[in-house]
């Protein structure tokens, strides 16, 4: 069951996903608002971490959702997977 | 009979004679060199002989890309105009119901020559072409999924200038091997036929109507190392883990006729991690690209929005409008570039600004202006207006801004106008009357067809006179400026 606060704070897994793909990152751990982008996120990692995260997960992202508005922060990219999370569970009932 | 039309033919038959084995089309059951092609192509041109001398144009619709391939070179050996259309146009989409098409002459599978009852529409177009016929390439069809299929004239100086342009520019060789992803009766095929063969490469016909995928599993199987696809092509292989490993051997991919965006590229860099890749925009039925953009190998934090930029016009460019009721073209031009402004835009597109033209159309929107009528000639690329009002407002899916106008006129009871802008439709209506919906809402009107209705939204701009011209027409260009004008207004004053 996912509930709010899985939605606001991406858990340990997400963070540890995205990490290995930041050619910039910056001191101390990555934070749920951290501009990606910014810490040398490019387009190859881009669809890395969502193969990666559609594996953890099990999770399928939409075409649409291959942008770097779901990847902006780690926070916006865990809201597009609870959504799908959301989305399985209800197809499920 | 041959003429300038024979050029693609002489660079065919330089290969034939030196090179008579190198492989120039592959497919999974059959292996065609030069010299094979050319010899199918004689036979068939030898066929062509006895047609009537006023005969200009030939349709070809065989399903067999190979078949459809010697086709075209048959027709160009014997001076005449291929023209390409999709056999299942008649049966397709919805919006190619009303298929103008009639060519002279058909060749369909297996070379079947069939004589056709009427040129009439087909040969008003190509004769309308400002550049006369002797110039012609080919005529390529549009696949009508914006309404009327549309006539696009390649000229043989134009193709070959660009085909030349584009050899030094991305290195193509006789040692490279393209996959014929495209389907081959599109302007992306077709430029792709053209650059192939023109080039001596090797040509590999992997379009698949019914599985994508398989792509990549043949392009890895033949060593493909030059591809120009739809980017939709990557969202299909990012689904196919089980095709294997990257395909080391891609050197150049290149994208066109779609948006691109930068997810796409970070697939394609996982399927292709040695290829070059770059975007080309080529306005609407253009066969080949007007501009390009080299896609960096390291993006790592410059990519600030979703969509790849589809960078500079190419070399010798120009962009040609044909007006209704006009002769010949004139030229337009874009300020800021190497293309300065003209007087005459084309239809649909007035006083816009080259990026609105390039870059905005890549943007995903909701609803966009669609369609355009393109050839090139004497080496420059050209663009011709359309004369309809369709708005596009997905792939395969357009309404006529007519329609939307009558269908609001019903429910309102007074005249309205309409126009496609910035991804929306957007209704001048009277605001006099009383069944006038609210100014600035949304309304939907239902769109009726023999084939389908569509729900179209609109926002509704009141106005208490339409603006028309001194004859009484609508004038959409004042249309444009007073919903330009009332978005503004919302923006500055909430």
């Amino acid at each position: 069951m996912i509930d709010q606060t899985d939605h606001r704070d991406p858990p340990a897994t997400l963070l540890d996903i995205i990490s290995p793909y930041l050619t910039k990152p910056g001191p101390g751990p990555l934070r749920a608002d951290a501009d990606l982008v910014k810490l040398g996120l490019d387009s190859l990692g881009v669809v890395s971490i969502l193969t990666d995260v559609e594996d953890a997960f099990g999770v399928e992202f939409p075409d649409e959702t291959l942008n770097m508005t779901t990847l902006e922060t780690p926070s916006a990219l865990w809201s597009v997977v609870v959504g799908l999370l959301d989305c399985a569970k209800r197809d499920s009932k | 009979m041959a003429g300038a039309t024979s050029m693609l033919a002489s660079r065919l038959e330089q290969f034939a004679s030196s090179r008579p084995h190198s492989s120039a089309i592959i497919t999974t059951s059959s292996h065609y060199t030069y010299k094979t092609v050319l010899d199918q192509a004689r036979m068939i041109t030898r066929q062509l002989k006895g047609l009537p001398q006023s005969t200009r144009v030939l349709l070809l619709a065989s399903e067999k890309p190979e078949d459809l391939i010697i086709s075209f070179v048959a027709v160009n050996l014997a001076g005449l105009i291929p023209c390409f259309a999709n056999p299942a146009l008649d049966e397709s989409s919805q919006s190619n119901a009303r298929r103008t098409l009639r060519p002279e002459v058909v060749i369909t599978d297996g070379f079947r020559v069939a004589k056709n009852s009427s040129a009439a529409d087909l040969k008003m177009r190509v004769t309308r072409c400002p550049y006369g016929t002797n110039h012609a390439a080919y005529v390529g069809t549009s696949s009508g999924t914006t309404g009327l299929p549309k006539h696009t004239l390649a000229s043989t100086p134009g193709m070959m200038e660009f085909v030349e342009w584009a050899m030094r520019e991305f290195g193509f060789t006789c040692d490279d091997r393209w996959a014929l992803v495209a389907s081959p009766w599109t302007d992306m095929g077709l430029a792709n036929i053209w650059l192939a063969l023109s080039s001596g490469a090797a040509l590999i016909p992997m379009w698949s109507p019914t599985d994508r995928a398989f792509f990549i599993r043949r392009a890895r199987d033949f060593g493909i190392t030059v591809c120009r696809t739809l980017p939709r092509l990557i969202d299909v292989a990012r689904r196919d883990r089980k095709s294997g490993g990257p395909l080391m051997r891609l050197r150049i991919l290149a994208f066109g006729g779609d948006y691109l965006t930068w997810g796409q590229v970070g697939v394609a860099r996982k399927i292709a991690p040695q290829a070059e890749m770059i975007n080309t925009y080529g306005t609407a039925e253009t066969s080949g690209f007007v501009s390009y953009y080299r896609i960096p190998h390291h993006d790592e934090g410059i990519f600030p929005g979703g969509t790849v930029p589809i960078g500079s016009p190419a070399p010798h460019v120009a962009l040609h409008a044909i007006r209704e009721g006009r002769d010949g073209s004139q030229e337009i031009r874009f300020s800021g570039r190497n293309l300065p402004v003209g007087a005459i835009p084309f239809q649909g597109y007035d006083e816009r600004l080259w990026d609105e033209i390039c870059r905005g159309r890549w943007i995903r929107p909701t609803i966009r202006d669609s369609g355009d009528l393109g050839f090139c000639a004497d080496g420059l690329w050209h663009l011709t207006g359309r004369a309809d009002r369709q708005a596009k407002t997905s792939n395969g899916n357009w309404v006529n801004l007519d329609a939307v106008e009558k269908a609001l006129a019903r429910v309102t009871g007074t005249p309205c106008l309409s126009i496609a802008h910035k991804g929306s439709i957007y209704a001048l209506v009277l605001g006099s009357n009383g069944r006038c919906p609210q100014d600035d809402s949304e309304h939907s009107v239902r769109i009726q067809s023999p084939d389908i209705d569509t729900i179209v939204q609109c926002k509704v701009i009141k106005c208490l006179q339409l603006p028309l011209s001194i004859a009484g027409k609508p004038d959409y260009e004042r249309c444009r400026r007073i919903v330009e004008a009332a978005i503004t207004k919302r923006i500055e004053d909430p």
